[in-house]
């Protein structure tokens, strides 16, 4: 999240951040109407990467929440524990899933930087 | 009354020194003329606090806007000044009224329709800067600087991407509205002629050291 937000926040042009000084603007006015929306495409792409990193999180997850049935339980650690009792075909769908969301994110990423690109 | 000194060195690369003296009584229009990269534009920049120079002295209505000795430099937002840039900055995610009214919110819908319609932009309130030509953008940047009541304007190249007819619309435009209001008015420019029928003083930029002295 902190790199996306990092570069989107480089990228905002200086001279509307000059602007906002000469017209009198505060440092958190200047934030949050000039900064905060040209970062838009920015924070929704940070925000969307995010939710993908943590749909695969197992580790971190398990040991935190550890593995509650409807309550704690996540994809990534069902398609463990289907794997480790030998249920592969329940694993295999899961997979599937937890790929289609992943891709459909890709995808959904691919098209916020070629939007941004273009509006520009 | 405005008083300015300072001396600054504003290329890293170059040993180019500005050194300015100015000393105004009242309010008026000052021409500020020079080659290009003779330091126009770090004047301006210095004025509205934007870059700060070595040293020196700056006085606006008996307030410091900065004093290297008293070590006093307000900040940009603090100080009563507009400033339009050269590449003429607009707000992109904001619409020409939208900029507009970011500059000045007490401003009412009639006399934002006043303001554009004098530099024929009516047409374009609701459209985004990168829907406007330059000229336009220009046009709308010079108003967004108009608008502010600060007592120091700073108007930086106001006249490029404009065509005869609009370049005299925003000459008497910028006339009106320093006679209406007590604003001293920095215009730098390299249409000479131009500026020689609006400023009350012109002054050049020139030399190896440069100094701001007016024209013989």
């Amino acid at each position: 999240m902190v790199q996306p937000l990092k570069n989107g926040f480089e990228n905002i042009d200086t001279s509307m951040l000059d602007l906002a000084k000469v017209l009198g603007k505060t440092k958190w006015i200047t934030f949050w109407k000039i900064i905060i929306p040209n970062s838009k495409n920015t924070l929704l792409t940070g925000a969307v990467l995010t939710f993908a990193h943590t749909l695969g999180e197992f580790g971190v997850v398990l040991m935190i929440g550890g593995s509650i049935p409807k309550e704690t339980k996540v994809a990534s650690i069902a398609i463990f524990e289907y794997v480790e009792t030998l249920n592969f075909e329940a694993a295999h769908q899961y997979s599937l899933i937890l790929l289609g969301i992943s891709f459909s994110i890709l995808i959904l990423v691919q098209w916020i930087t070629v939007k941004k690109r273009y509006s520009l | 009354m405005i008083q300015i000194a300072f001396n600054t060195s504003f290329s890293k690369k170059h040993s180019f020194e500005l050194k300015v003296d100015i000393h105004l009584e009242n309010p008026a229009i000052i021409g500020i003329i020079g080659d290009s990269g003779s330091g126009k534009t770090t004047f301006f920049k210095i004025l509205s606090g934007l870059t700060s120079p070595n040293s020196g002295a700056i006085l606006v209505n008996g307030k410091p806007w900065y004093d290297s000795k008293q070590k006093i430099n307000i900040k940009t937002n603090k100080r009563s000044c507009s400033y339009l840039f050269q590449e003429a900055t607009l707000f992109t995610h904001l619409t020409v009224l939208q900029n507009i009214l970011f500059a000045n919110n007490l401003l009412l819908q009639q006399e934002i329709d006043e303001w554009l319609g004098v530099l024929e932009l009516i047409p374009y309130k609701n459209q985004y800067p990168n829907q406007l030509s330059g000229g336009q953008q220009k046009r709308v940047a010079l108003i967004i600087s108009l608008v502010q009541e600060s007592c120091l304007v700073l108007l930086d190249e106001p006249f490029v991407a404009l065509d005869k007819n609009k370049q005299k619309q925003v000459a008497d435009l910028i006339r009106k509205v320093c006679k209406e209001r007590s604003a001293t008015f920095f215009i730098a420019s390299h249409q000479t002629q131009l500026l020689s029928t609006i400023c009350d003083i012109t002054y050049e930029i020139k030399g190896g050291v440069l100094d701001i002295k007016p024209p013989c």
